[in-house]
């Protein structure tokens, strides 16, 4: 069934889905939101939203399938539609020219950025925060979306509407950025 | 220099591919890497990658300075918690649409 296809719902079942399926992914929902945002309240505006068009558009999604994935989709939608435009974060990264680069067959030759493990062990969880922070945010949803939340590449292109190459390569280009960010901080504290 | 030439020189980089053994199966395991990484590669695929890499050891030593990485990174970042009465905003919201 594609996802297009409408599911009809009486009401007690829409409560149903909301209670079982929606709401308890509601602290993941949240984290996401406030990563993408930085801002308490803005993050509970944005889950509160996202949940609104999640009741309303609920017959477009199929009880059963994977409720997060489709959360999740919403909740980006909303943030590019109606937060990105209000919020303070800076115009998107312009990294055509870089996934063209990594979705060629180069893509093994940099594996990734040297960074001692034992540098990031020793740094706290604001240095580390702050480190993904920095990332423009399509570089960052991909690292929360995969390293945090554990979505396979399949529902990471679902959610993000970007083809299976493109999460791969952005992935790839997002951690090694990552690294470099934290290999600042990891030199600050004389590694 | 300690383990397999200091794994590799740190992460391979400008890898002297005459040095290595099977580098045809070096290239194909390189490509797979990442998807073995994350858990994406087929089962074909990532038993053939477990089989090869015995032949390059800081593949694997790569592999597990990379799993700690990606460890200690996750246990660093704090999970936000939803805030104490959103959950119960957006049901009374959803019980007075529906």
């Amino acid at each position: 069934m594609t996802e297009n296809q409408r599911q009809s719902y009486t009401a007690s079942e829409k409560l149903h889905i909301f209670d079982n399926e929606f709401f308890p992914q509601i602290d993941a929902m949240y984290n996401f939101a406030y990563r993408l945002t930085f801002d308490e309240d803005d993050a509970k505006d944005l889950v509160q939203d996202t949940y609104m068009k999640a009741f309303r558009f609920i017959e477009s999604f199929q009880q059963g399938t994977n409720a997060k994935a489709w959360l999740f989709r919403i909740l980006k939608n909303s943030f590019i539609n109606d937060f990105r435009k209000k919020s303070k974060e800076p115009s998107k990264v312009d990294y055509q020219e870089v996934e063209t680069f990594y979705n060629s067959d180069n893509l093994d030759e940099d594996i990734t950025s040297d960074l001692r493990v034992d540098a990031v062990q020793d740094m706290i969880g604001d240095e580390v925060s702050n480190a993904l922070n920095s990332l423009a945010v399509d570089f960052r949803t991909v690292i929360i979306l995969c390293d945090l939340e554990g979505f396979t590449y399949e529902e990471m292109a679902k959610i993000l509407d970007i083809p299976i190459g493109t999460v791969r390569s952005r992935l790839h280009r997002a951690r090694n950025l990552l690294k470099e960010k934290l290999k600042s901080y990891a030199k600050s504290l004389g590694y | 220099m300690s383990s397999s030439n200091h794994v590799k020189d740190r992460f391979f980089k400008h890898i002297n591919m005459n040095e290595i053994i099977e580098p045809e199966a070096y290239e194909k395991c390189m490509k797979l890497l990442p998807l073995v990484m994350d858990n994406e590669a087929s089962q074909e695929d990532t038993s053939y990658f477990t089989r090869q890499i015995k032949n390059w050891p800081w593949v694997g030593e790569y592999m597990e300075s990379e799993k700690a990485f990606r460890s200690i990174f996750k246990s660093k970042l704090a999970y936000k918690l939803v805030p104490d009465g959103l959950a119960d905003i957006i049901k009374e919201k959803i019980r007075g649409n529906s």
